[in-house]
């Protein structure tokens, strides 16, 4: 009788502490999210020199070059800030990026030849950057809050340990119906995602890497290559250079004065 | 005599502070850059009545840009070269800019020839979609100032002295038709039945402008020549614009809203002096502007494009007189393939509401034929024959319908 008694007993101590203690793959996913969120953190400032190649159909080859600044918000979305050099009609433009946890971030593009600062529209934000496969979306922060998140499994992507996580964007404007996010175990950051169009079909495969220890525990990727499996297009963004715990100033992120100085 | 004394403060200051940064910056080395555009174009005119004018001509634009920095010095030379080879009076050669900046902590000190935006419907820009730079065949070009600018993070607040009158880019004695060949120099009224040419003053402008979530806002105060509102007088053989000056003060708004981009501006203002029996009365401008977008399966864009632009507070058939978007209404809509060479198409409709039969129609085609190379075609055609003496609203451009290609070569 005992021994019933304490069979019962054990069976609802282990069935209410592993309840309390189980995730949900919601849960789970977003927790995993969270984590990578932190593990990225405290880079305070980043400072990028990029080219991005975008290759069309027919595999006609084309060169952009930019540069990028983020700054880090502690309870907020960070501040960025892309310049284009090249080529040369789009020299000067910015597209300024004030992200936030939850809502729509806002963002500027600055067009030098009429000295004027454009709002972009939310709407807006699922059209191609500059003419390649990324979007103003992609471009733009990736919050966990602005997902709902859901675990998948634990899979190897070129030999490495992933989570395979879906994530379904919150804003709705968005282009995508989904995403599946495969986040490297170390690097806390993902090696491939996967884009699916609102039909819910396939639209884009981005791959992540090599990654590059940058500050303290920070792993960043050297590039990004991103194909359009509907239209074969495909995008590479890569880094000449990459800085992190740079210390830049708030004004630069200032929609006011993205006319600046010419310089 | 107040302004005097501010305007020599100010002086004073920019002089104190050149002189400080000067002595500072001796250690740091001078950085400079070069660049600009070639821009040859073609346009064909439709053919007007008169034997003066030339209606088929080639342009040839060139823009040159220098920047120089050191410490907290800044410079900028802004220099445009224009030609038409057809025309031996064409020739143009003019400061677009020409400035020296300090920058200090949170404060901007400029002096010299600068752009002063001071509203979303200046001259050159009424519709920022149909660039009115077409419409009115003038550039955009900077004004002589003082600047003193405080700097806060997404706020600013700006002191502007305007000390010199400066004409417009009437290319007068042109006989091409990127001018108007029949409009004379602007005559400035500022003081009761005197004109001037170019003439100093005492204008200023305060602008404040701030970047709230999901709305930026400015609001201005102005006191200078009305470019926006002029009178043509005839004198037996051309036209010349007075202009009047104004107090104005007025917002401007541009927001992003259920995932749209919306514009307002709102302007109040009014006259002092009178010339020849023209009192210009106080009134009201309001523009409203609304952009929506979509993005297409294929990756590119579609926009669609509405504004409005109204002057209101006084007799309509005054009004007529100063505007030519007295009352209008602009559709457009812009195509982006998306592509690696940036084309785009717009195709715009302007409509005046409340004069007959006065409308227009506008194409533009761009695309990047390289890295440094960029093509644009177009074409305008204005639908709005001449009802009185004095051509009112579109009437101005009547018949000044043409096609165009321009060559865009960038040396950066």
């Amino acid at each position: 009788m005992r021994l019933i008694q304490s069979l019962i007993a054990s069976t609802l101590i282990f069935s209410f502490g592993f309840s309390a203690i189980a995730e949900t793959p919601e849960e789970k996913a977003f927790r995993i999210a969270k984590e990578n969120e932190k593990a990225n953190s405290g880079f305070k400032g980043e400072l990028s020199a990029m080219i991005m190649v975008l290759i069309n159909a027919h595999g006609d080859k084309t060169t952009r070059k930019m540069t990028n600044y983020v700054l880090e918000r502690a309870n907020e979305g960070d501040l960025s800030i892309n310049e284009f050099l090249w080529p040369a009609d789009v020299k000067g433009t910015k597209l300024l990026t004030h992200a936030f946890k939850e809502k729509s971030d806002d963002q500027w593009l600055y067009l030098p030849a009429l000295k004027k600062t454009k709002r972009i529209s939310s709407r807006n934000k699922s059209g191609s950057f500059m003419g390649s496969e990324f979007s103003y979306e992609d471009m733009g922060s990736q919050e966990p809050e602005k997902f709902k998140w859901k675990y998948i499994q634990q899979v190897k992507v070129n030999k490495r340990d992933v989570h395979k996580m879906e994530r379904v964007p919150t804003d709705e404007y968005t282009s995508y119906s989904k995403q599946v996010v495969y986040s490297d175990l170390k690097y806390k950051n993902p090696l491939k995602i996967e884009y699916f169009d609102k039909k819910g079909e396939l639209l884009k495969v981005a791959k992540f890497g090599p990654y590059k220890k940058l500050y303290k525990e920070i792993y960043r990727p050297m590039k990004i290559h991103i194909k359009n499996v509907q239209t074969k297009k495909e995008s590479i963004l890569q880094w000449k250079k990459r800085k992190l715990g740079a210390k830049i100033s708030k004004s630069k992120f200032d929609s006011t004065k993205l006319a600046g100085d010419g310089f | 005599m107040a302004s005097k004394k501010a305007i020599r403060l100010l002086i004073f200051i920019n002089l104190f502070l050149a002189i400080y940064s000067a002595a500072e910056a001796k250690k740091s080395p001078w950085k400079t850059k070069v660049e600009g555009s070639f821009e040859p174009q073609a346009r064909i005119y439709e053919k007007d009545s008169s034997d003066d004018t030339i209606d088929n001509y080639a342009d040839f634009y060139t823009n040159f840009i220098f920047k120089a920095k050191r410490y907290r010095d800044y410079f900028t030379l802004n220099l445009a070269f224009r030609s038409v080879p057809q025309d031996d009076e064409s020739s143009q050669y003019y400061a677009k800019e020409a400035w020296w900046m300090l920058k200090n902590k949170n404060f901007d000190y400029l002096a010299g020839v600068n752009y002063f935006n001071w509203s979303a419907l200046e001259l050159f820009h009424p519709f920022n979609i149909i660039n009115a730079t077409e419409l009115f065949e003038q550039e955009q070009i900077g004004e002589n100032m003082l600047m003193l600018r405080w700097k806060g993070f997404e706020k600013t607040a700006s002191f502007i002295f305007l000390p010199k009158i400066t004409e417009n880019m009437y290319n007068t004695s042109s006989k091409s038709r990127l001018g108007y060949s029949y409009i004379s120099d602007s005559l400035f009224v500022k003081d009761d039945e005197e004109l001037y040419t170019n003439t100093f003053s005492t204008n200023f402008a305060l602008e404040w402008k701030q970047s709230l979530d999901s709305l930026d806002y400015r609001l201005l105060l102005y006191s200078g020549p009305d470019r926006q509102l002029e009178l043509f007088g005839f004198n037996g053989t051309s036209y010349n614009p007075i202009v009047f000056l104004t107090n104005s003060f007025g917002v401007n708004v541009q927001s992003n809203w259920f995932g749209s981009i919306w514009k307002f501006e709102y302007l109040n203002k009014s006259y002092q002096h009178s010339y020849s029996g023209i009192e210009p009365k106080s009134h009201q401008v309001l523009a409203f502007g609304y952009e929506f977008p979509s993005v297409l399966d294929s990756g590119g864009e579609l926009n669609y494009l509405i504004e409005f632009q109204t002057a209101f507070g006084t007799e309509s058939e005054e009004l007529e007189q100063y505007y030519t978007f007295q009352n209008d209404l602009f559709l457009g809509l812009r195509y982006s393939l998306g592509d690696m060479k940036g084309t785009e198409y717009l195709i715009g409709y302007l409509k005046d509401m409340s004069r007959d039969a006065e409308s227009a129609f506008f194409l533009e085609y761009t695309t990047r034929i390289n890295s440094k190379t960029q093509i644009e075609l177009g074409s305008r055609f204005v639908w709005a024959k001449q009802k009185d003496a004095f051509p009112l609203g579109l009437e101005r451009q009547d018949g000044d319908n043409y096609i165009y290609g321009k060559w865009v070569y960038y040396f950066r």
